[in-house]
């Protein structure tokens, strides 16, 4: 027997049939490039969990309405940019942070964080990336970490591929010059 | 010209460029994690489900509470201010001036021609009534002083 499709299993979600088995193969197939796709943003394991979470739930409770002519991989991965990213910004509005003491805030907890083993200049690498803006971060660890390709990027951000190909080659000159200088 | 040469190839060398650094996965999970992340997902989903009933019940339950407790609130208001009012209306009518002045305005306001030409004419027959019964008392004193044959003079003063 066949592995149903992704098409089939959403068909099958939407008639009700055996909701949690078709929901589960669907979180297995994403939950590791999601998971590091959160992660890359929020660093902290606990709160990438938290919001991996989240938007799994926002998908459980959305799926019924999920329109068949888009991407279920871009759908996801536009929840959880957007999940993350809403919870900087509370965590920033929280601590009456500016974007420089998030960023700040950000370096410390990779300083002390138990799951990352980077070396040196994986560690200086991470914090040349925490000074970029929210959302060239964000352009810059979909292309450089998950080799996205700009077309998915542009449907996921909401931003024309020319856009997304200009913001990418400023962070990269940005990281660079941060690495030479530091 | 060599020496600077040579200097110019060890800083290209030591420039950092993306291109040639290719960084392993730096961070790492707590073991298990993904194995265990579709159950404890499920258990989520459950407990966000539940509390959803609940919500829903105060969603309308509050606002019932609230627009009662906003009338009970404003009906406590409304007859402060009444009693308010009215025990100043008190006061002020205790005063005798302007119990009159209410009453006349009353009168004024309540009475139309008719009932004041009545009114008028009921006082008019009064007072001839009164004069009537004064005048006829006279002539009995007259009748009396004749009959006793009293003084002239007394008589005159009566008449």
């Amino acid at each position: 027997m066949s592995k149903p499709t992704e098409k089939e299993l959403i068909e099958l979600f939407k008639k009700g049939h055996q909701q949690d088995y078709v929901f589960n193969i669907l979180v297995d197939e994403y939950k590791v490039r999601l998971y590091w796709h959160i992660r890359k943003i929020l660093v902290n394991h606990e709160d990438t969990d938290d919001i991996l979470q989240n938007t799994f739930i926002k998908a459980w409770k959305g799926l019924d309405n999920f329109r068949e002519d888009s991407n279920l991989f871009t759908w996801l991965y536009r929840i959880a940019t957007n999940e993350a990213l809403s919870f900087l910004r509370q965590k920033k509005r929280a601590n009456l942070l500016p974007w420089s003491g998030v960023e700040k805030n950000l370096s410390e907890t990779l300083e002390s964080d138990e799951y990352f083993n980077g070396d040196a200049i994986q560690l200086k690498l991470q914090k040349a990336i925490f000074t970029l803006p929210e959302k060239q971060k964000i352009v810059f660890n979909m292309k450089y970490f998950d080799e996205m390709k700009y077309e998915d990027m542009s449907e996921i951000l909401k931003t024309s591929v020319g856009a997304l190909k200009a913001s990418y080659h400023h962070a990269v000159k940005k990281i660079e010059k941060y690495m030479n200088e530091n | 010209m060599s020496n600077q040469k040579r200097n110019m190839s060890s800083n290209k060398q030591n420039t950092f460029s993306l291109k040639d650094f290719k960084t392993d996965q730096s961070f790492k999970v707590p073991e298990g994690y993904f194995e265990a992340f579709p159950e404890r997902l499920q258990e989520r989903i459950k407990a966000s489900e539940r509390p959803t009933e609940k919500k829903v019940l105060k969603i309308n339950f509050i606002p019932r509470l609230t627009i009662a407790a906003s009338f009970a609130g404003l009906m406590f208001v409304a007859y402060t201010g009444i009693k308010f009012i009215v025990s100043n209306q008190n006061s002020k009518s205790d005063s005798g001036i302007s119990l009159v002045a209410d009453l006349s305005d009353y009168s004024v306001d309540e009475l139309d021609e008719t009932m004041l030409y009545d009114a008028y004419m009921e006082t008019s027959e009064t007072n001839n009534s009164v004069n009537q019964t004064e005048n006829s008392s006279s002539d009995a004193m007259i009748d009396y002083l004749i009959l006793e044959d009293a003084d002239i003079e007394v008589l005159m003063q009566e008449l």
